[in-house]
């Protein structure tokens, strides 16, 4: 079974992804902060991380930074999927360029198009 | 890049204790450039009326201050008086500006370029105090100026200062007052612009907390509709499409605000790229086909295929949604929504059509004004906010085009909005 860390720090967000990530027959794991999501990542391997950019402890994009530093070899970096409600293109283009692998608008991706949005990083994974 | 994160600012206290803190250590440099400055004159120029034990004196007083305030702020910072570093900031500017006396004084009186050094004093009352300060400082330097002036006339000349000399130190206490002036005038700009920041942030903060519980609430009635949790009844299917309705009014609310703010705050990013506009255009009426098709309307598309233009992609897509959102509200039951775009050799226009009540000519005008509810047929029921359209009017102007409107009571509106050909587009 593929696994996934949700890093999402709004309580009833968790629980929709996690209900859309079971549904679709992931194994998901939750934090929510980006410092609990580095310890969490350095002692399991995940397929894809989920994850969230304003945290209230940390920021998403502070963990990608500290996540990019490990230099993992390809074969085992996990996908990286972002959700925030920042629409801001500068935002999402240092998303990208701190590895993230997709970008969503949450307020305009229902939990199921996350899922899906899950699938498709796994299949590139799987492709890589 | 670090975003929203204002745990990393520092409140105006801290920012002032640490402004302290620095400026004590610049104040290390500029006694030992003023010593060094003060050394060389005594021993290359014996002509000059500087004495060797007068920069010895100020030296010393200086360094003594320094270590003083030094001492005192590493001490206090166990307890972080604010008042204590409000005081000894006030006491250091005074010190500063006797000791830039005595560098005058001694340097020859009102003849001396040293004159300048009170800058030093208007410029950190600036950085650290408001503007009442900085004139404070500036009328301290001239009162000093002047005290020193006349004590150097006197001990020249045995006698109160010639016309001569009075027009030369007003002349300077003069100079004076116009540096405090610009100091004031630069940091209030600087100020002004830190205030624009922190109230961009503070909007985008206060929209991102708004846009994440109404989320939230989208992602629960999502599950219910697709029947994840069991069959809904008609009716309960019917309410919670309802509340599923409402919550895109919501976020589209939040959304509409927010951009109103960064319009205002002139902080909107506007990214123009080349791209195809009958593509946009059909993607948003595809977005809305839902609820079209929930008011039994129908929408007709008229146009040519990948009709290239410049535009930014995210804010001509929310000047198309709020045009097409309008038009299936406002048209009411069964009525018929018709979005075409034309190419012009200047221009390209797309127009969105409706057979709706239409808008009587007196409210077309008010149509575009902030917060504007004209009477719209139906409008008593149909939720909006009046920033739609405003909005629209707004990215049109971004983009160098404009929005029009011909509307004829019960007969139905037509928006049309106009982009000229030759816009410049980033990458």
């Amino acid at each position: 079974m593929k696994s996934v860390l949700v890093v999402e720090d709004y309580p009833s967000l968790q629980t929709l992804y996690k209900f859309a990530l079971q549904k679709a027959g992931y194994a998901v794991d939750i934090c929510d902060d980006s410092e609990t999501a580095l310890r969490m990542t350095a002692q399991r391997a995940y397929d894809v991380i989920l994850l969230d950019l304003l945290l209230r402890r940390g920021s998403g994009l502070g963990f990608l930074k500290a996540f990019k530093q490990r230099h993992l070899p390809k074969a085992s970096q996990p996908k990286i999927v972002v959700i925030s409600n920042i629409k801001h293109p500068a935002v999402a283009k240092e998303a990208d360029r701190l590895g993230a692998t997709a970008y969503y608008v949450k307020s305009s991706s229902s939990p199921k198009d996350i899922a899906q949005a899950v699938d498709n990083a796994t299949r590139d994974k799987g492709a890589a | 890049m670090e975003v929203y994160d204002l745990s990393a600012e520092l409140t105006g206290r801290e920012e002032f204790t640490k402004r302290v803190s620095v400026y004590i250590k610049l104040r290390w440099l500029l006694l030992s450039v003023l010593g060094i400055t003060g050394l060389t004159t005594v021993y290359y120029n014996k002509a000059s009326n500087v004495q060797i034990e007068t920069v010895l004196l100020l030296s010393g007083i200086a360094i003594f201050t320094n270590l003083l305030f030094e001492l005192a702020i590493r001490l206090e910072k166990r307890r972080l008086s604010f008042n204590f570093y409000v005081a000894t900031a006030l006491l250091i500017i005074i010190v500063d500006i006797a000791i830039f006396s005595a560098v005058v004084y001694s340097g020859g009186g009102s003849i001396s370029r040293a004159v300048l050094l009170y800058t030093i004093p208007i410029v950190i009352a600036g950085g650290l105090f408001n503007r009442l300060y900085i004139y404070f400082t500036g009328g301290l330097c001239v009162l000093f100026y002047m005290a020193m002036l006349i004590l150097a006339e006197v001990r020249l000349t045995g006698a109160l200062p010639a016309i001569g000399l009075v027009v030369q130190g007003a002349f300077y206490a003069c100079v004076l007052m116009v540096i405090a002036y610009l100091t004031d005038y630069l940091y209030t700009i600087k100020h002004n612009k830190e205030v624009e920041r922190a109230q961009t942030e503070l909007v985008s903060l206060a929209s991102h907390q708004l846009r994440t519980p109404a989320t939230a609430v989208k992602g629960f009635l999502s599950f219910l509709l697709d029947d994840e949790l069991g069959t809904l009844t008609p009716s309960q299917k019917d309410f919670a499409r309802q509340a599923y309705a409402e919550n895109e009014i919501q976020l589209r609310l939040i959304d509409n605000i927010l951009n109103v703010a960064r319009i205002d705050l002139q902080s909107l990013h506007f990214e123009p790229r080349v791209g195809d506009i009958s593509q946009l255009a059909q993607e948003v009426i595809e977005e809305h086909a839902g609820a079209i098709k929930r008011r039994g309307q129908t929408v007709t598309f008229h146009g040519a295929g990948n009709l290239k233009a410049v535009f930014d992609t995210q804010l001509l897509r929310m000047v198309l949604d709020n045009l097409i959102s309008n038009a299936s509200k406002y048209c009411g039951q069964g009525g018929r929504l018709v979005v075409a775009v034309k190419s012009y050799p200047k221009s390209i226009k797309v127009s969105v059509e409706d057979n709706g009540a239409g808008i009587a000519p007196a409210d077309q005008k008010q149509l575009f004004k902030r917060f504007s509810r004209v009477g719209r047929g139906q409008s008593d029921r149909t939720p909006g906010s009046g920033l739609g359209l405003y909005l629209a009017r707004e990215l049109m102007r971004l983009h160098n085009g404009k929005i029009e409107v011909v509307s004829y009571p019960n007969e139905g509106s037509v928006f049309t909005i106009t982009l000229p050909r030759k816009a410049k587009a980033n990458g």
